[in-house]
């Protein structure tokens, strides 16, 4: 049970009524988007972004269509974030 | 004038906890107490929950601002394209955008509707339904485009509100522990204040009983509340005083006065029942009655005369006056009795000493110096009567060779009636020290006693006291 002064609080602090939005989930075209997008990449086939686009790849065709975007995303991420050999870093 | 104000009886427990001064000052205690905890937790909210919000806050607010950078300088299909990237390295699904042309079309984002405008504000904190996971809450930037089209950037701030909710929480209970301390707190501090003043209100319902003894307890701490037990006791200590000095006073005139009341009754009345019918005898019966009463009267003038003075009323008759002209006549006038008694009046003073007071009070101090001065000391002996002008003051001093005054009769010589042992064979009232006192102190000055310098049998005594000098000799005094 809450004290009333906690109460309190929590009416002050908690927002009125927020209103709702509704979030879209990955489809089977965001799904090949991302892989697109990887396969363009100039670090996309080198470790470990290709290992996660495999993944992501594979869990799409399964219909696991957030969680494939999400390894898709990571497999982007991490091919980001590894400089491309020659060439600088933007 | 100062008038009592009339004391309130209120009934009823509650009343007299609020009119409680312990009270007061405990809820005092409990106000600044709730107040400094809730400004402590208002800080650390700022410094945690609050940041965390301005953080995101600014980071959305620096996305929302380079994609309109970007709408500007390359359009609508440029900042989808940016979008799209945006959202394909979120590997977390914590960003939120919706880009919609001017008919409402969605043209890039993962949101799929826009939340309706809440007044002017340009944010909007919403409630996030996602199509395969449990909802969550959002914080949303919505912007105008030039051309109709609106743009939504926002942050998932799901975590941080859990983060929000738990200090939330944390700080309604520090603040509920904080309530019961302070309560707890004041109720500590009004029994401590109730205790530490017990002792203070008990001594004075028993002073208020009738009993004069009681005094209030003091503890080694010396406080204020102890400070105010001594104060207290001084003026318990000084009330006594005063109370035994009136009591005195009383017994002494009673004593006194009864004696030569009595003889001018008793030689009256053997006065009428003689059978010889002398009138000689009759006449004489008659003036040492007369005589007697006016001793009686005497005695009553002088009571009244030490009150006058004491009371500062003769004070508006100060004039400036050469004292050395007083004690020219106080000793031409007791320079005779002296001699009559075969003692010798020696006398040492300036030329001038000037002073501002009442010349009648001052010669009455001399006169009452000297008188004892010849009634206690022996024939032959030697009396000294000297002053001198020292800084700012006038030293007098009178010096008899008589048996002279104890220490602790020293103390008490100024009371009214007070005589010590060795006086009391001596004729006199036990008021001419008393008036001394008196007008010594109406002057502004001090008085004193010393031994003379006599042997350890006989010392004398030196009565001396000090008066403050006018700033200019006196002129020539009539």
């Amino acid at each position: 049970m809450l004290p009333p002064g906690m109460l309190l609080l929590l009416l002050l602090a908690g927002s009125a009524a927020a209103q709702e939005v509704r979030v879209l989930s990955p489809t089977r075209m965001d799904c090949i988007s991302l892989a697109d997008r990887l396969a363009r990449h100039p670090r996309g086939r080198v470790e470990p972004a290709l290992s996660l686009g495999l993944e992501g790849q594979a869990l799409c065709q399964a219909e696991h269509f957030r969680a494939g975007a999400t390894r898709l995303r990571r497999a982007l991420r991490a091919a980001r974030e590894e400089p491309v050999p020659g060439l600088a870093r933007p | 004038m100062l008038e009592a104000r009339p004391r309130r009886q209120h009934p009823g427990p509650v009343w007299r906890l609020f009119s409680s001064a312990g009270f007061r000052f405990a809820a005092l205690f409990a106000a600044v107490f709730l107040l400094a905890a809730l400004a402590f937790g208002g800080v650390l909210w700022w410094g945690t929950a609050g940041a965390l919000e301005r953080q995101t806050d600014a980071a959305i607010r620096a996305d929302a601002h380079a994609l309109t950078e970007r709408w500007r300088d390359d359009g609508s299909g440029s900042v989808a394209e940016a979008i799209e990237e945006r959202l394909a390295v979120d590997a977390e699904g914590q960003t939120l955008y919706l880009l919609q042309d001017a008919s409402g079309a969605r043209l890039a984002g993962n949101l799929a509707e826009l939340p309706q405008r809440d007044g002017n504000s340009a944010w909007q904190s919403v409630t996030l339904n996602h199509e395969d996971g449990p909802p969550g809450d959002g914080r949303l930037l919505l912007v105008e485009l030039p051309d109709g089209g609106r743009l939504a950037v926002g942050r998932e701030v799901g975590e941080k509100q859990q983060l929000r909710d738990l200090l939330t929480e944390g700080l309604a209970w520090a603040t509920g522990a904080a309530l019961v301390c302070a309560v707890i707190g004041a109720w500590l501090m009004r029994r401590a204040l109730e205790r530490r003043l017990a002792a203070a209100s008990g001594t004075a319902v028993l002073i208020a009983g009738g009993d004069l003894s009681p005094r209030v307890p003091l503890s080694p701490h010396d406080d204020e509340f102890d400070r105010l037990g001594a104060s207290m006791n001084t003026m318990l200590d000084r009330i006594a005083q005063l109370m035994d000095g009136v009591r005195g006073v009383s017994d002494a005139i009673a004593h006194d006065l009864r004696h030569p009341i009595a003889r001018a009754r008793n030689g009256l009345e053997e006065a009428l029942l003689d059978e010889h019918d002398d009138p000689a005898a009759l006449r004489g019966a008659i003036e040492r009655g007369i005589a007697d009463l006016d001793n009686v009267t005497r005695v009553f003038q002088a009571v009244l005369r030490i009150a006058e003075v004491e009371h500062g009323a003769r004070r508006a008759a100060f004039a400036p006056l050469d004292l050395a002209l007083l004690l020219a006549d106080a000793a031409e006038l007791y320079g005779a009795s002296a001699e009559a008694h075969g003692q010798v009046l020696e006398t040492e003073w300036p030329d001038t000493l000037p002073l501002l007071g009442d010349r009648d009070l001052l010669l009455q101090v001399l006169a009452n110096l000297l008188d004892n001065a010849v009634k206690f000391s022996p024939p032959g002996a030697t009396i000294r009567i000297a002053a001198v002008l020292n800084g700012g003051s006038v030293l007098v001093r009178v010096a008899d060779q008589g048996p002279g005054l104890s220490v602790p009769d020293r103390a008490r010589v100024g009371e009214r009636f007070f005589r010590a042992d060795a006086a009391r064979t001596t004729p006199g009232s036990g008021l001419g020290l008393s008036l001394v006192r008196a007008v010594v102190q109406m002057h502004g000055g001090t008085l004193w006693f010393a031994d003379a310098g006599g042997p350890p049998e006989r010392p004398g005594l030196a009565v001396l006291f000090r008066l403050p000098a006018a700033a200019e000799p006196a002129a020539a005094e009539a």
